[in-house]
């Protein structure tokens, strides 16, 4: 069981949350190619190695947050943070 | 002058089972508010309320009050002084919209960790405490409210889930007995 940390609900089961991709910036739609358009929307790095991912807790917070995984040994590492990369949570 | 809609459970026929140490009760017809914070806000419905997100207190006039999400809170029952002021909060009446179930007993803890996903020991889910988690593979509120010193359970779905959520509820008693 991969145990993803939320940053509002905690560690929680990864069947309890959604794996949306690789989180990098949005480029600027009025300055951007079809090809690098095409690239940031369904073009992935996956290295066997470190990546920040942008997570989904469906179940749990609905909130989205931005982690950093090894993919190869699916360890985690660094709080988790919010979509624009401040901490997550208004509480 | 419309016809005031009478309410109907998402439960027909009965409306509680009971096993060896746990009974479920259909609750739904208790009004439920779910109020979103305005972002521009900067805290006010919160402020307000007095909940943050995971937890649940009773407010003076009866209504339990639970942070569910960030930023969002569900109003269970009658409220008259709860509702926070118009500015900075949207609000929604989900009375219709959710199911929402009792689970109660010595042994309620046991029924609902057979279909929950989430770890509800007492350090992990005490009373007051809110959380979002799969029952019965179902997505559901989970609010510890304790009656009585007697562990209890408030357990919210989509209403047009509730009749399978209660079925799966009292099997998973049931096995248990």
């Amino acid at each position: 069981m991969l145990l993803v940390p939320c940053p509002n609900c905690g560690p929680r089961n990864s069947a309890d949350l959604t794996l949306v991709g690789e989180s990098e910036p949005r480029p600027d739609p009025a300055a951007t190619t079809p090809v690098e358009w095409r690239s940031y929307l369904y073009e992935e790095d996956n290295p066997a190695g470190w990546t920040r991912e942008t997570w989904y807790c469906r179940l749990g917070c609905g909130r989205f947050f931005v982690t950093e995984r090894h993919r190869a040994e699916n360890r985690f590492r660094n709080p988790p943070l919010g979509p624009s990369g401040e901490p997550p949570g208004r509480t | 002058m419309p016809e005031q809609a009478e309410f109907t459970g998402p439960v027909a026929g009965t409306r509680e089972v009971s096993g060896t140490g746990w009974s479920l009760r259909d609750q739904s017809p208790i009004p439920k508010l779910l109020v979103y914070e305005d972002f521009e806000s900067d805290g006010l419905v919160r402020g307000h309320l007095g909940v943050a997100f995971g937890a649940s207190t009773t407010a003076p006039d009866g209504v339990l009050v639970c942070g569910v999400r960030p930023g969002e809170w569900l109003l269970l029952g009658e409220r008259s002084g709860s509702v926070p002021p118009a500015s900075g909060a949207v609000t929604v009446d989900l009375t219709h919209g959710l199911a929402m179930f009792r689970l109660t007993g010595p042994a309620a803890r046991h029924v609902l960790a057979a279909v929950c996903s989430i770890d509800i020991a007492e350090a992990m889910l005490p009373n007051g405490a809110v959380c979002g988690a799969s029952v019965a593979r179902l997505a559901c509120t989970l609010a510890r409210d304790d009656v009585a010193g007697e562990h209890s359970y408030l357990i919210l779905s989509q209403r047009s889930a509730g009749r399978y959520l209660f079925e799966a509820l009292g099997d998973a008693g049931g096995s248990r007995t």
